[in-house]
């Protein structure tokens, strides 16, 4: 699905969390959110998912507005997976991925044969089935994030928003994640994932959006947004990126706090396309 | 699949405890009753025309049909009611510690029951208690909900303190009365504080039966919509569910069945929090399976605890409020104490 943020407000109790922010993506990209904390990114997920009152602009789904459709139409095409989902009673795994097949049941139906195939087959693909009768309580927060993964996917959508899915999560899990979500973006999912690892992003991204303050500072691929400049204005801090000589991926150095010089930084056989933060140089 | 099993097994537990437990409160008491001969006359009494044993007297026939009959039949609606009430609040609440009395049901009955009672029209006839306590009830749990209604929105955390805030306040106003009546009175509502079933006749089924079994019914279907709940506002509109529709008709008919329950046996503490407890370690979370199960769970218990009341200090009988706390109370501790262990809910 296309997705148009138009001079998109969102205002919570006093304060103005997203101000006049605009980007489109179109469908099958896998979009990086990224930006310091407290920036709007969770909140700029949410109200894609519809799950916050928009108080300027708007959010376009294949051009309708989230306004005018309900929580179960949305339910039909965006999934959302929240940072974390606090379980209180023992639900197995399974129980936990057929709750995704809730949109498609009238009020009165239970899961058929059907639904479970669909519950099965998302397990299968993120590899948590031989988990399905476990406890959710006592899984690990690698086990119980791909739980959640499998229950987006068992809600069949064209859309997938993810919260920092891999907040909690080591280095193996979270490449695991980002590769799983490649991989279904190749297969025509569009995916939003809020990100604090910004090499990660860049690794798996087809495009980036850096959120800082409530603003979009820049929209693009892993490339164009990531820049010691933008960074600069982001982040507030001073930083160098590179790509790394021996698997040409984007890297990010960041200077010490307070740092004047950078000779000593500076190898004599430095990449000369390196974008270092320009008031350093 | 052993935990499909284990499931099976321990609703076939359940169930054969059920009616075991009901023909034992019906055969046991001042006036034996055989049991072959009560099935009987019930059997008989429904129309079907059986004549297997010796037939009882008339005198425990009376027994049977006016004393014994009603009583179960009370005991298993409040129980059923009580448990599964408590279930849907645990659930709504997505805390196990939550009970049926929680939105200030129990509370605010008391204070209709009291002010009933102060005002002396408990002696005019059986319905006023009820009557008084029911809409009690009712004023209780909507000022919880109005004082905790917020934009659209009824956030759980604050309507659970709310709750226990407008309990406090009527529980002052029913101290208040009862330091101002009469002390033969002050014993009337004493026997309403610890509940009890004793007494109780066809009049009072005919007055719970409705509520509680409509609201069960209700609660039992929407079983689905409960387990999407409990995960918690986001993950519920995300996936669709009104929460705000559903939340409120959880509290409604739970409140509702719970303050009927009240009304016709007095407030009966612990069936509720620790019932579905027990039915949910057997049966696991799926509110499909534990609220029935919670209902029938909650039935056994409390016709337990009253015949075991009636039976072991004869003649004196032990109230079945007192009883259900007596054996309640001990669990709810060991509850504690393991989830204290675990390191929280």
């Amino acid at each position: 699905m296309k997705l148009d943020v138009q001079s998109l407000s969102v205002t919570l109790g006093e304060n103005h969390i997203l101000k006049d922010a605009s980007f489109s993506i179109d469908s099958g990209e896998f979009v990086g959110i990224i930006g310091p904390n407290g920036s709007g990114k969770t909140t700029l997920l949410k109200t894609l998912r519809g799950l916050y009152p928009i108080s300027g602009g708007q959010v376009l789904w294949d051009g309708k507005s989230i306004a005018s459709l309900s929580d179960k139409e949305i339910a039909h095409h965006v999934a959302y997976m929240q940072q974390s989902v606090n379980v209180s009673f023992d639900y197995e795994a399974i129980d936990i991925v057929m709750t995704a097949r809730y949109p498609y049941l009238k009020w009165w139906q239970q899961e058929g044969p059907e639904d479970k195939a669909i519950v099965e087959k998302a397990m299968k693909e993120v590899g948590v089935y031989h988990l399905r009768n476990r406890s959710v309580q006592f899984l690990s927060g690698g086990e119980r994030q791909r739980v959640f993964l499998a229950k987006a996917l068992a809600q069949q959508t064209e859309v997938l928003l993810l919260d920092e899915p891999t907040a909690a999560l080591d280095l193996v899990y979270a490449d695991d994640i980002f590769h799983e979500g490649r991989r279904l973006c190749d297969e025509g999912k569009t995916i939003l994932i809020v990100v604090h690892d910004l090499e990660l992003a860049a690794k798996y991204c087809t495009k980036l959006v850096l959120v800082s303050d409530g603003h979009i500072v820049d929209v693009g691929t892993p490339r164009e947004v990531l820049t010691a400049e933008n960074l600069r204005n982001a982040f507030h801090l001073s930083a160098a990126v590179y790509d790394d000589p021996y698997f040409k991926q984007q890297r990010i150095f960041v200077f010490p706090k307070g740092t004047t010089d950078i000779k000593a930084y500076k190898q004599t056989n430095a990449s000369t396309d390196m974008s270092i933060d320009p008031d350093l140089q | 699949m052993s935990k499909q099993k284990k499931r099976i097994m321990a609703i076939t537990l359940i169930g054969v405890l059920l009616c075991v437990v009901s023909l034992l409160a019906l055969h046991v008491g001042t006036i034996m009753i055989p049991i072959g001969g009560g099935i009987q006359s019930i059997l008989n009494g429904m129309g079907i025309p059986v004549n297997f044993t010796e037939p009882i007297t008339a005198e425990q026939e009376a027994v049977l049909w006016f004393i014994r009959m009603p009583r179960l039949i009370i005991g298993l609606l409040v129980g059923g009611a009580l448990a599964l009430a408590g279930a849907v609040m645990q659930g709504v609440f997505s805390n196990p510690l939550a009970d049926p009395g929680i939105m200030g049901v129990s509370a605010g009955a008391s204070l209709g029951a009291v002010i009933a009672i102060a005002l002396g029209v408990t002696s005019l006839g059986m319905f006023y208690m009820p009557a008084f306590a029911f809409v009690g009830a009712f004023v209780s749990v909507g000022i919880t909900i109005l004082l905790t209604l917020r934009n659209n929105k009824l956030d759980t955390t604050t309507l659970l303190l709310a709750g226990v805030a407008v309990s406090m306040l009527l529980g002052a106003f029913t101290s208040g009365i009862l330091t101002m009546i009469n002390e033969y009175r002050l014993r009337e509502f004493l026997f309403w504080m610890v509940g009890g079933l004793d007494f109780r006749r066809w009049d009072h089924v005919a007055l719970a039966v409705g509520p509680i079994v409509t609201g069960s019914v209700i609660l039992m279907l929407l079983g689905r919509h409960l387990n999407v709940l409990v995960l918690g506002d986001t993950e519920a509109r995300a996936l669709g569910l009104p929460v705000m529709v559903y939340r409120m008709l959880f509290l409604f008919l739970a409140s509702v069945v719970t303050a009927t329950a009240v009304c016709v046996s007095g407030s009966i503490g612990f069936v509720g929090l620790v019932v579905p407890h027990i039915v949910r370690l057997l049966v696991g979370p799926d509110h499909r399976i534990l609220l029935p199960m919670a209902g029938v769970g909650g039935a056994l218990f409390l016709v337990f605890c009253d015949t075991l009341g009636r039976i072991i200090a004869q003649p004196v009988e032990i109230r079945v409020g007192i009883m259900t706390a007596l054996l309640g109370a001990p669990y709810f501790l060991y509850l504690l104490h393991r989830l204290r262990s675990k390191g929280g809910a």
